[in-house]
């Protein structure tokens, strides 16, 4: 999955949004990190929207304009979901390391394993 | 409409129609709660039209499939047919104002025979109002009746092309021109649209376009500037100032249209296969042009300004039949 597809379903985790909300949601959840464009997220929208990962909610008329909202559905949830653990499994195996752990803990030098000395 | 909004809206232009009414309200609502800005955002212009034409590439019926690439050989055939049409600009010209407005080392044109210079464009024409409509088998057919016809009037294989290029080299190079054709011909066909495909109709407006093009370089022509009919003959097919040329010229082209081709598979990449092989379509056909080099080195095109801008205009021309190709309407078949 990549990540502004992983963030437009982030942004809809708390509720239904229409398009300017998601990229606004979308840069603050990934700390400025996912700037969208319009072309961007609506790609994305009708590719999930077909992969029934996301849907329609429904439009409305605010200030003479158009505005569409889109709720993740179940699919998408469980995508989202799967998505989450996958990266936090690979995130653990770094998180596991000795060697980050050492550099976290201080300024340790590595020791050189039995082995290798 | 601000000003910024309006570019939106024209970039918008890359995505499919229905698409478009859909949800382009939508889609500009969403860039101009970002701000108003008095000048189009360029991020937004460029990611409006590339999502544009993705979305084309959703519509053609999907990725990597064998649809896509029938529907990107029909639009480079249509393509060269176009161009083609268009090439006939200099014979017409001939014809209408005689005789040739250019230098004396001219080639003479009495061996011409000029009865059919009026039916090239006309032939040219029909073949291309029946492929925006959809009948693939009609090129086929208006050729074979056009190498039947030279049989009859005793010209079997002579000055029978209707394809223009031929004639500035009279007899030597029809024959050529008639089998590559034909062959084009052959490959609409088997190309044509298998059911439950899009059905691939053009818009007439092409073969209109055509014609107000050779009426622009036919008069330009007459008030002197002949660069844009430099650029019509020069369309068929690229390699009119070429057909004498050296194998270095060939290898040289060749690396070009392979250039050409990866180019345009390296932006569109699956997404919409047709593209990649309409210019591949377009360029493998210069490249067997060039492959069989006529006889006679033609000494109308010399190098010069003209001949530069010719060339510009040249790229710019096969660059417009193949994009706004895309703009098409499609209809899928029921």
């Amino acid at each position: 999955m990549r990540a502004p597809t992983y963030f437009i379903f982030a942004a809809l985790l708390d509720g239904p949004l229409h398009g300017y909300a998601i990229i606004k949601r979308a840069e603050e959840l990934s700390d400025g990190g996912v700037r969208m464009t319009a072309g961007t997220l609506y790609g994305a929208l009708d590719r999930l929207s077909r992969e029934g990962l996301i849907a329609d909610e429904g439009q409305e008329i605010v200030d003479g304009r158009a505005r569409r909202y889109y709720r993740l559905t179940d699919s998408g949830l469980s995508a989202l979901e799967a998505e989450a653990a996958r990266m936090s499994k690979a995130a653990a195996v770094v998180r596991k390391s000795s060697r980050v752990a050492a550099s976290r803990g201080g300024s340790q030098p590595v020791k050189p394993r039995p082995e290798m000395a | 409409m601000s000003g910024a909004e309006r570019s939106y809206r024209i970039a918008l232009l890359s995505f499919p129609k229905a698409y478009r009414e859909e949800r382009g309200d939508e889609i500009v609502a969403t860039i101009l709660e970002g701000g108003e800005t008095r000048f189009p955002r360029l991020r937004e212009l460029l990611g409006l039209f590339w999502a544009g034409i993705g979305q084309r590439g959703v519509k053609a019926g999907g990725e990597r499939t064998a649809g896509s690439v029938r529907a990107g050989i029909r639009l480079g055939v249509f393509a060269l047919f176009w161009l083609n049409l268009v090439a006939a600009t200099p014979l017409l010209y001939w014809r209408i104002f005689p005789p040739l407005p250019i230098s004396s080392d001219a080639p003479t044109v009495s061996p011409f025979d000029a009865r059919y210079t009026y039916a090239w464009p006309v032939v040219g024409l029909l073949i291309l109002l029946a492929l925006s409509r959809g009948w693939w088998a009609t090129p086929l057919a208006i050729t074979c009746g056009w190498i039947l016809l030279g049989f009859l009037v005793g010209e079997p294989w002579r000055e029978t092309a209707w394809w223009p290029n031929s004639h500035w080299q009279w007899n030597v190079a029809a024959y050529k021109d008639s089998a590559f054709v034909l062959l084009l011909s052959l490959l609409v066909i088997l190309a044509r649209p298998r059911k439950g495909e899009p059905r691939d109709l053009r818009s007439p407006l092409w073969a209109v376009a055509a014609l107000a093009w050779i009426a622009l370089s036919v008069c330009t022509w007459h008030f002197g500037w002949s660069f844009v009919a430099h650029a019509s003959s020069g369309l068929s097919p690229v390699t009119m100032y070429a057909h004498s040329g050296p194998t270095w010229l060939f290898t040289w082209f060749s690396l070009i249209s392979v250039v050409a081709v990866v180019i345009t598979w390296l932006l569109l990449g699956w997404r919409d296969l047709r593209l990649t092989i309409a210019v591949a379509t377009l360029t493998t056909y210069a490249c067997l042009d060039l492959a069989f080099p006529r006889r006679h080195a033609d000494p109308y095109f010399t190098a010069s300004f003209n001949f530069l801008v010719g060339e510009f205009l040249l790229l710019l021309m096969i660059a417009l039949p193949i994009a706004i190709g895309l703009l098409g309407r499609r209809r899928v078949s029921s």
